[in-house]
C-alpha cells in the first residue's frame, strides 16, 4: 500500500468556497512530462505521423489483394472471392447449384456434368457455388450479380440444410458482410443499395468498403498455414521428417474444404463437431420476414432472368437425422411452406446417403468419394427439373 | 464495445476525426455524446444509471461548493447514494446468495435468491470517481460548475469501463483549457494503443490459457504446475490490465487528454509496499487517500500503538481493495491475504532485509519474498476459496513435478515473466525514446515500430478469434 512516504503535491492555499483545502493532487499517478515542445521534437512527431498516415493508406490499397490471396489459401480455393472469380471468368453453366458449403462439398462438378450430359444427350455443364455459412441475405445479393451477367444459367438449385434459413443462426449472420465485400461492385448503385439493405450490420459493411483493411484483416490467419507448410517442407528436406510440433493441423486444415479431397474417413471429432454446429445453428429456429423476403427476392430475380429455380435438400448423415428428428422436421416444414408459397419444387436428398464414414467429411458434408457416389442420383433429379 | 474489437478500432478514429474538425466549444459535447453511445452499446437501459448518478453528484457538488454549513451531511448523502448504487448492482445479488446458502446450511427457511441484476460496466470505477469528487469538495476543493464539463468527468469513454481512476482537478483542468493538437501527444497515443493491443492479443490471452489449464484442474497439479499456474495468472493479469490501460491512455491522448498511469514496472518491486506503488496505481492512491488515511486517523483505532494502527489500517484498506474487485468470498479472502501479506512483508523488511547485508542480497531477497507473497494472494482472484486453498496445498505439498503443464508450456510462462522483468529493467536503464530522439531516423523508426506491433497484434487476435469466434474480454471489463 502506498503510504505517506509517497510524494504529495499540495493544492493551493485557499479555495473559492472559503475552506482551507486539504486535497492531495496525486503527482504519483500523473503521466510523465513530455518535455519541452522544441521545434525538432514537433517536427519529428509530425514526420512520424505523416509516414504513419501514408503507411495506413498503403495498407488499405494492398489489403484487398493480399486478403484475397490469403483467404484462398485459408479456404483451399473455396472462399467467396475465388468462387466468384471462377464464375465470372468461365462460361455461364447450364445448371448452377447455389447455397451454403454443402452446395460445394456434396457435388463433384466433373462427375455430375458427365452424368447430366449422358442423361440428357447433349453437353451440360453444372457448376457449384457453396459458401461456408452463407444464408439467403448474402445469396440475394449474389443472385443480383449473377443476373447482371448474361446469359443466365438455365436452372438454379438453391440448397438448404436448415440453419441457413434461420434468423438466429449466428455463424450464418457473421458470414454475410465478408461475403458481400468479396462480391462487391461499388460502381453499381443497385448493388450497393441492395447490399446495405441485406447486411445485418450495414455500417460495418460500409466501413469495410471505405477501409478494406477492416474487411480483410482476418485473412492473416492464413500466414500460420503458410508458415507451417514452409516449416514442414524445410524440415523434411533438412532432417528428413516433420517434427511433432509441426504435425498438428493448421487452421486451414481443419476446414471441410481442405478435408474434402484429402481425408478418406470422417473422424469422431469432425462428426461430433458438426453435430454441435447443427444443434447450435438450429437453436431458436426462425425464418424471419427478412430472410423470407430475401429468398423471395432472389427467386424473383432468377425467374426474371429466365432461370428455373428449385430447392435442393442435400444429404445429411443418418446419425444426424436420428439425433435431431424434431429440428430436421421443423426445417423441412419451413422449406416446404416457402416452396409452396413461391411455387417451387423441392428435391429432397436429405436421407439419400448411407452411414458409411468413408463418404463423409462430417455429418453435414460429403467428401469427394461421397460426392461421386451421390452424383448419379443428383443428375437424375436435376435432369428432370431441367426438362420440366 | 471491447477495446480490442474491430468495432472500437472503427469507432475511435471516427470520433477523433469529428473531434478535431469541430469548433473547440463543441468538442466536450461530442465527447459526452460519444461516451454515452459507447456506454449504451453494451446495455442501453443502464445509461440511465450513469446519467442519474452524474445528475445527483453534480447537484450535491454545487450545493457543497457554496460553503453551506450542511457540507458534512451532504457528503454523507453523496457517499450513501454512490455506495448504495455500487452495493445494489454489484453486491446485493452476492449477499442474497450468501444469505440463502447460510440459511440452507443452518437448516432455516429462506427464499431462493431473488436478485439477478447484471453488473453495469464501469460502475466500480465511476462511483469511485464520484466519491473522490465529493470527498475532495468536502476537503475544500472547488466544484465543477459547468454541467457539460462535469458530465464528461465520469463518462469519458477511454476511462469509462476500467479506469484509470481519474482525479477531477487534473482532468477538469484539461477540459477547461480545451487541449490543443500536439503531434507528440497524438503520436504517443497511437503507440500506446498498438502496444496495448499487442500486450492483450499476443501475451495476455495466450498466457491466460496456460494458467487456466492449471486452475481448471488443480487436483492434478504438481508443485511446479501450481506455482507456474499462479505465475501465469499474475503475468496474464498484468498484461491484460496494463494493455487496457495503455489503450485507454492512448485513446485519451488522441483527443489531447493525458490521464493517470496505472503501472510502473511492477515486476521490479522489491517490497510489497513498493509493489502497490507500481500496480494499479490509480486505485492504490485512491485507497490511500480515501480509505487508508481516514481509517488510520479514526478515533476507533486511537487506542492502538501507531505501528499496530498502521497495520490494521492496511489490512482494512486491502480488504476494501479485495471486495472492490468483485462480489464473492474469494475476493474477501484475496483482500485479507493481500493485507496480511503486506504486514508480513513489512515485518520481514524491517527485521531481516534492512539489516547489514550485501545490496544484491537485500534486493533479490526482497524481490523473491514479494513475488511469493503476491502469487499466494493472487490465486484467490480467479478461483473459488476452496480451489485457491487446494492450489496452496499443491504449491507446498504437490510434489516436485508437473502433471498438467508440459515443459514447453512451463518455459513459456517463466520465459514471458523473466523476459518482461529483463525488458522492464532495460527500459529503466535505457528509455528507447531517449535513445532515438536525436536520431534522424526517429521519424521512420516510430511508425515502423507501431506498424510492426499492430501487425503482430492483429495476427494474434485473428488466431485467437479462430478458436473463440470473438475477441477475448479484458479481465477488468465488467467491474
Amino acid at each position: 500500500m502506498a503510504t505517506a512516504q509517497a510524494e504529495v503535491r499540495r493544492a493551493p492555499a485557499t479555495a473559492s468556497n472559503g475552506h482551507a483545502p486539504r486535497v492531495r493532487l496525486h503527482s504519483e499517478i500523473l503521466p510523465p512530462d513530455l518535455g519541452p515542445a522544441t521545434p525538432a521534437a514537433l517536427r519529428t512527431s509530425r514526420r512520424a505521423l505523416a509516414i504513419m498516415a501514408v503507411g495506413i493508406v498503403i495498407v488499405q490499397l494492398i489489403s484487398a489483394p493480399i486478403g484475397h490471396r490469403l483467404d484462398a489459401i485459408a479456404h483451399t480455393g473455396t472462399d467467396v472471392y475465388s468462387l466468384w472469380e471462377k464464375y465470372v471468368t468461365h462460361p455461364v453453366p447450364d445448371i448452377l447449384i447455389l447455397g451454403a458449403s454443402p452446395a460445394r462439398t456434396d457435388v463433384d462438378e466433373g462427375i455430375l456434368s458427365g452424368d447430366l450430359t449422358a442423361l440428357i444427350g447433349r453437353p451440360v455443364r453444372a457448376e457449384t457455388m457453396g459458401f461456408p455459412g452463407e444464408n439467403p441475405l448474402f445469396l440475394d445479393a449474389l443472385m443480383y450479380r449473377i443476373m447482371k451477367r448474361t446469359p443466365h444459367p438455365k436452372l438454379i438449385a438453391l440448397t438448404t440444410i436448415g440453419p441457413d434459413l434461420s434468423e438466429n443462426c449466428f455463424l450464418c449472420n457473421v458470414a454475410v458482410n465478408p461475403g458481400l465485400w468479396d462480391i462487391s461492385d461499388l460502381t453499381d448503385p443497385g448493388f450497393v443499395q441492395l447490399a446495405l439493405h441485406v447486411s445485418p450490420n450495414p455500417s460495418w459493411l460500409a466501413i469495410g468498403w471505405a477501409l478494406p483493411v477492416f474487411a480483410y484483416y482476418s485473412s492473416l490467419i492464413a500466414l500460420q498455414c503458410v508458415a507451417y507448410d514452409a516449416g514442414r517442407s524445410v524440415s523434411t528436406k533438412v532432417i528428413g521428417r516433420i517434427p511433432r510440433q509441426l504435425q498438428n493441423p493448421t487452421p486451414c486444415e481443419t476446414l471441410a474444404a481442405y478435408k474434402w479431397g484429402t481425408q478418406s474417413t470422417m473422424t469422431p471429432g469432425d462428426f461430433t463437431g458438426s453435430l454441435d454446429t447443427y444443434r447450435i445453428g438450429m437453436l431458436k429456429y426462425d425464418v424471419s420476414p427478412r430472410i423470407y423476403s430475401s429468398v423471395a427476392d432472389m427467386i424473383a430475380r432468377a425467374r426474371a432472368g429466365g432461370s428455373k429455380v428449385v430447392f435442393l435438400r442435400p444429404p445429411l448423415h443418418p446419425a444426424l437425422l436420428a439425433s435431431f428428428p424434431g429440428q430436421v422436421q421443423t426445417s423441412k416444414q419451413s422449406v416446404d411452406a416457402i416452396a409452396g408459397q413461391l411455387n417451387l419444387n423441392v428435391i429432397d436428398f436429405s436421407d439419400a446417403m448411407p452411414y458409411d464414414p468413408n463418404l463423409w467429411v462430417d455429418a453435414l458434408h460429403l467428401d469427394r468419394q461421397g460426392a461421386g457416389v451421390f452424383a448419379p442420383q443428383l443428375a437424375g433429379a436435376l435432369a428432370t427439373a431441367l426438362g420440366s | 464495445m471491447l477495446f480490442n474489437s474491430p468495432t472500437y478500432i472503427a469507432f475511435l478514429p471516427a470520433v477523433v476525426v469529428m473531434y478535431w474538425v469541430l469548433p473547440k466549444a463543441y468538442r466536450p459535447v461530442l465527447l459526452i455524446a460519444a461516451s454515452y453511445y459507447f456506454y449504451a452499446s453494451w446495455n442501453p437501459p443502464y445509461l440511465l444509471l450513469i446519467f442519474g448518478l452524474t445528475l445527483i453528484n453534480y447537484g450535491i457538488g454545487r450545493v457543497q461548493g457554496n460553503a453551506t454549513p450542511r457540507r458534512r451531511s451532504l457528503l454523507w448523502l453523496a457517499v450513501a447514494i454512490n455506495v448504495a448504487a455500487l452495493g445494489i448492482f454489484k453486491y446485493l445479488g452476492w449477499l442474497d446468495q450468501s444469505a440463502s446458502s447460510l440459511a440452507g446450511f443452518l437448516g432455516l427457511q429462506w427464499p431462493a435468491p431473488l436478485v439477478h441484476l447484471a453488473l453495469p460496466i464501469g460502475l466500480s470505477f465511476f462511483t469511485f470517481e464520484f466519491l473522490h469528487y465529493q470527498i475532495d469538495l468536502y476537503r475544500g476543493s472547488d466544484p465543477i460548475t459547468n454541467p457539460i464539463r462535469f458530465a464528461l468527468f465520469p463518462a469519458f469513454f477511454p476511462t469509462q469501463i476500467a479506469g484509470p481512476i481519474k482525479r477531477y482537478q487534473d482532468f477538469d483542468e484539461q477540459v477547461r483549457s480545451n487541449p490543443k493538437y500536439d503531434p507528440r501527444i497524438f503520436l504517443e497515443g497511437i503507440e500506446l494503443i498498438v502496444i496495448g493491443m499487442f500486450k492483450k492479443a499476443a501475451i495476455a490471452d495466450n498466457i491466460g490459457r496456460l494458467a487456466m489449464l492449471v486452475f481448471s484442474d488443480p487436483s492434478h497439479a504438481g508443485m511446479i504446475d501450481a506455482w507456474a499456474g499462479a505465475l501465469g495468472f499474475f503475468v496474464e493479469l498484468y498484461f491484460d490490465f496494463s494493455a487496457y490501460t495503455d489503450i485507454a491512455r492512448g485513446s485519451a491522448q488522441l483527443f489531447g487528454y493525458r490521464i493517470p498511469l496505472n503501472f510502473r514496472q511492477p515486476f521490479l518491486a522489491t517490497t510489497f509496499q513498493d509493489f502497490w506503488q507500481r500496480w494499479h496505481m490509480s486505485l492504490t492512491f485512491w485507497l490511500r487517500d480515501y480509505v487508508y488515511y481516514p481509517v488510520g486517523q479514526t478515533r476507533l483505532l486511537g487506542v492502538l500503538k501507531p505501528r499496530m494502527r498502521a497495520m490494521v489500517a492496511v489490512v482494512i484498506t486491502l480488504l476494501v481493495c479485495g471486495i472492490w474487485h468483485g462480489a464473492g468470498w474469494n475476493f474477501v479472502a484475496m483482500g485479507l491475504a493481500l493485507g496480511f501479506s503486506l504486514v508480513i512483508d513489512r515485518i520481514m523488511t524491517v527485521n531481516l532485509w534492512r539489516r547489514q547485508m550485501p545490496t544484491w542480497l537485500r534486493i533479490s531477497g526482497g524481490w523473491v519474498q514479494t513475488e511469493i507473497l503476491l502469487l499466494l494472494a493472487m490465486v484467490f482472484f480467479p478461483n473459488s476459496i476452496s480451489t485457491a486453498f487446494q492450489l496452496w496445498q499443491h504449491m507446498f505439498f504437490g510434489g516436485l513435478h508437473m502433471n498438467v503443464l508440459t515443459p514447453v508450456k512451463f518455459l513459456e510462462i517463466v520465459g514471458v515473466f523473466g523476459g518482461t522483468c529483463a525488458i522492464q529493467l532495460a527500459l529503466r536503464r535505457w528509455p528507447p525514446r531517449e535513445l532515438i530522439k536525436d536520431l534522424n531516423v526517429a521519424a521512420v523508426l516510430r511508425p515502423a515500430y507501431a506498424f510492426a506491433m499492430a501487425g503482430a497484434a492483429v495476427y494474434f487476435a485473428v488466431a485467437d478469434a479462430a478458436l473463440t469466434l470473438s475477441p477475448q474480454k479484458f479481465i477488468y471489463f465488467q467491474f
